[in-house]
């Protein structure tokens, strides 16, 4: 069991990293989907052990909400890049208080 | 009496009201009259006053109560007696002539509605001074000169150097007024009152043995604290008439114009701490070690101004030097005892160097401003009746026979000597110095008139003075040839006012004659043979072996700089140390820039937290969730 929760907190901690350090914005998508698929294998880890169906709904709740996301977010992503002609998150400052 | 004797203070008060708060409105002529009719309307108001006592009346009255506090109360009261008469008269007098001749002397000035409002404001406050009944309605003419006498020192206040003068009057009388004030209060402790007339009846009531059973001085005797308030007092009247330690004032003081230097910084003002000293003769006299010590100080200042008066180049600066010399032979008379004397050289006083001050005025004016003795000369044929007068006053500073300064300076060398074969040692002391006083005043009296009249005429073409400057002169000469006159009407006059007053006999006066003559003929001639024929003896003398000598009287024996180097000097770098610790460092850096710092820093971090950037916005958000992810583990873990 351990190794499983191991290995999905490691994938979750390398996408919070990458939201956080990385600042070209398909990267930052990209990391996203890497904390969704890290808590997904949690979740895929817990449905095992306790012999039920519900993780694994849930896993597929969490998959299609993160296409869906990823639907959403790369348009905005693509919309940005056509007005400001970047993606890097640095410049994209216009939530400044 | 009572209807009128308001009016004496009131009306100059009214002058300076009206061309104070409307002058730079009027027109010149208006704004003269006005500041001159006050004054000689206070004058014949004096007269009727004078009258009035001189028949025997006194009179006092209060008008209204100025503050009540528990047992402490002071009424606003004036009083009039022999003593306040005579100050009335003179200040008045003086001071009408002192206004008219400003007219003439200062035309030339714009702001003249500032000069005379100012003028007659220090008539004000020298009226309050004099006539007031209590000892603070006395402080407040005290101040009130002192303001005036800043106030007009300054009045030229562009040029720099006149207002440093007059802040160092101000601060310098401040020094004293601390000691009146502290005497006063002294003295209310005791008699718990500080009206005169309170305070006579009290004080003479005082078992001087008695030791004092509460309040501040408890533990003292009664005669303590007499002698503790004497002593304040006395440093009182050092700073306001000009006496050792705090005579340094009054020499800078002649940056004012030159009329101010006549009335306030020669003939009335600077008597305040005198007629101080009159008007307590009543506590002073159970204090006579003090009265000794105030006769050493005041004979050590005649001497020592006197000395300095010698060397001195500027005509004004001789003549400043010769009144602090002045008050202190009339200390000294004060100080003997003998009041009347003291009054009487106050008033001889007052004519003489009123009439030396405005004759310096008229020289000045007639050459255009110039005041350097060296630079005179020859001007006896160009200015007959300027030099007739002006030697008048100096006859009568110098104590020549027949004139008035002879007689009030003979008197109070009677006292002293009669003083000294009394009362012992200490006034041996007091009378040599003030013998070596006459010999000096002789000799540097003669020295100015001979430099400034005399020798050769320099190319220049004095100007005209006219009667206006003229009239107040012929007045003041008069007076100052045959004021000796005065004295026995001083006498009957002033009796009743003293509580004690010494009565010398035949040897004193006989004495006091014979050294006084003897000092002046030596003064006199000895100027006249240095002067003249052995001129180039002493310019020898003074630019060879006698360099030093010379340069140490002629820089007034570097008080000055004594002064600056042992207490302002470390004043001022006391003062810029507390300035740098507490007022730069503690307050400004760490108590008020340290808030805006402090302010600005936790604005500065939180601001980078506004950043707008998606990334510090999502780094919010994880530490927000590990905060509260956090909590629920330290909830759950712990129960």
């Amino acid at each position: 069991m351990l190794p499983y929760l191991l290995f999905s907190a490691a994938m979750f901690s390398v996408g919070v990293y990458g939201v956080l350090a990385r600042r070209n914005l398909l990267i930052v998508l990209m990391s996203i989907e890497l904390m969704l698929n890290g808590v997904n294998i949690a979740l895929v880890a817990f449905s095992r052990l306790h012999g039920g169906p519900d993780g694994q709904v849930f896993v597929l709740m969490v998959m299609a909400v993160a296409a869906a996301e990823v639907a959403v977010g790369l348009a905005i992503l693509i919309a940005l890049f056509r007005t400001r002609r970047t993606v890097d998150t640095g410049d994209l400052t216009s939530l400044k208080g | 009496m009572a209807d009128i004797l308001w009016l004496i203070p009131i009306l100059p008060l009214a002058g300076f009201l009206i061309n104070g708060l409307f002058g730079k409105r009027l027109p010149r002529v208006v704004v003269e009259a006005i500041a001159v009719l006050g004054p000689f309307a206070s004058f014949g108001l004096a007269l009727a006053a004078f009258f009035h006592v001189r028949h025997g009346g006194t009179a006092a009255f209060t008008y209204f109560s100025w503050m009540a506090a528990g047992e402490f109360s002071v009424d606003v009261g004036l009083h009039l007696d022999g003593l306040s008469a005579v100050m009335v008269l003179v200040i008045t007098g003086v001071g009408s002539l002192i206004h008219l001749y400003s007219v003439g002397y200062m035309h030339e000035d714009e702001g003249v509605w500032r000069y005379f409002s100012y003028l007659n404001l220090f008539l004000f406050a020298m009226l309050v001074l004099v006539l007031g009944d209590s000892l603070p309605l006395l402080f407040v003419g005290w101040e009130g000169v002192g303001l005036c006498s800043y106030l007009l020192i300054g009045y030229l206040y562009k040029h720099m150097p006149n207002a440093e003068a007059g802040q160092k009057a101000f601060i310098t009388n401040r020094i004293g007024d601390l000691g009146f004030l502290i005497g006063m209060f002294a003295l209310f402790s005791l008699a718990g009152t500080l009206g005169i007339e309170g305070l006579r009846l009290k004080v003479s009531a005082l078992t001087l043995g008695q030791k004092l059973t509460a309040g501040p001085f408890q533990g003292w005797t009664a005669g303590g604290v007499i002698e503790f308030a004497t002593v304040c007092l006395a440093i009182g009247a050092a700073g306001k008439s000009a006496q050792i330690p705090l005579y340094v004032w009054l020499p800078d003081a002649m940056a004012g114009p030159t009329p101010v230097s006549a009335l306030i910084h020669a003939a009335t003002m600077v008597t305040a701490g005198i007629y101080m000293i009159a008007r307590l003769n009543f506590v002073y006299v159970l204090a006579p070690a003090v009265l000794a010590g105030i006769g050493i100080v005041a004979a050590a200042t005649a001497l020592l101004a006197g000395v300095i008066a010698i060397a001195q180049n500027d005509i004004k600066k001789v003549l400043a030097y010769s009144t602090i010399s002045q008050l202190g032979f009339m200390f000294c008379g004060m100080a003997a005892m003998t009041f009347t004397a003291g009054m009487f050289h106050l008033v001889t006083h007052a004519f003489f160097k009123a009439l030396l001050f405005l004759g310096a005025g008229a020289i000045i004016h007639a050459l255009g401003g110039e005041q350097d003795i060296r630079k005179m000369g020859g001007l006896a044929p160009q200015m007959r009746w300027v030099f007739l007068v002006f030697a008048i006053g100096g006859l009568a500073l110098a104590g020549c026979w027949g004139f008035s300064g002879f007689y009030s300076k003979d008197a109070i060398l009677v006292g002293v000597f009669d003083r000294m074969s009394r009362a012992g040692p200490a006034w041996k002391l007091t009378w040599c110095m003030l013998v070596v006083t006459v010999l000096c005043t002789a000799f540097y009296t003669t020295r100015l008139i001979l430099l400034v009249f005399f020798g050769p005429a320099g190319d220049r073409h004095p100007h005209k003075t006219g009667p206006i400057l003229f009239v107040p002169l012929a007045i003041l000469a008069v007076l100052s040839a045959f004021g000796g006159h005065l004295q026995e009407g001083m006498e009957h006059l002033l009796k009743p006012v003293w509580r004690a007053h010494a009565s010398p006999g035949p040897a004193a006066h006989h004495a006091a004659l014979a050294y006084s003559v003897g000092a002046f003929a030596l003064g006199f001639v000895g100027a006249v043979l240095l002067y003249g024929p052995w001129r180039a003896g002493l310019t020898r003398f003074v630019e060879g072996p006698g360099r030093r000598l010379h340069g140490l009287v002629a820089n007034k024996f570097y008080v000055d700089e004594i002064y600056f180097w042992t207490v302002i000097a470390p004043i001022k770098t006391a003062a810029a140390g507390v300035w740098f610790v507490f007022d730069k460092l503690f307050i400004d850096t760490l108590l008020v820039g340290g808030t805006g710092r402090a302010v600005s820093l936790a604005g500065g971090g939180l601001r980078r937290a506004q950043a707008g950037t998606v990334n510090v916005a999502a780094g919010g958000i994880v530490v927000g969730v590990l905060a509260t992810l956090g909590y629920l583990l330290y909830r759950v873990l712990l129960g």
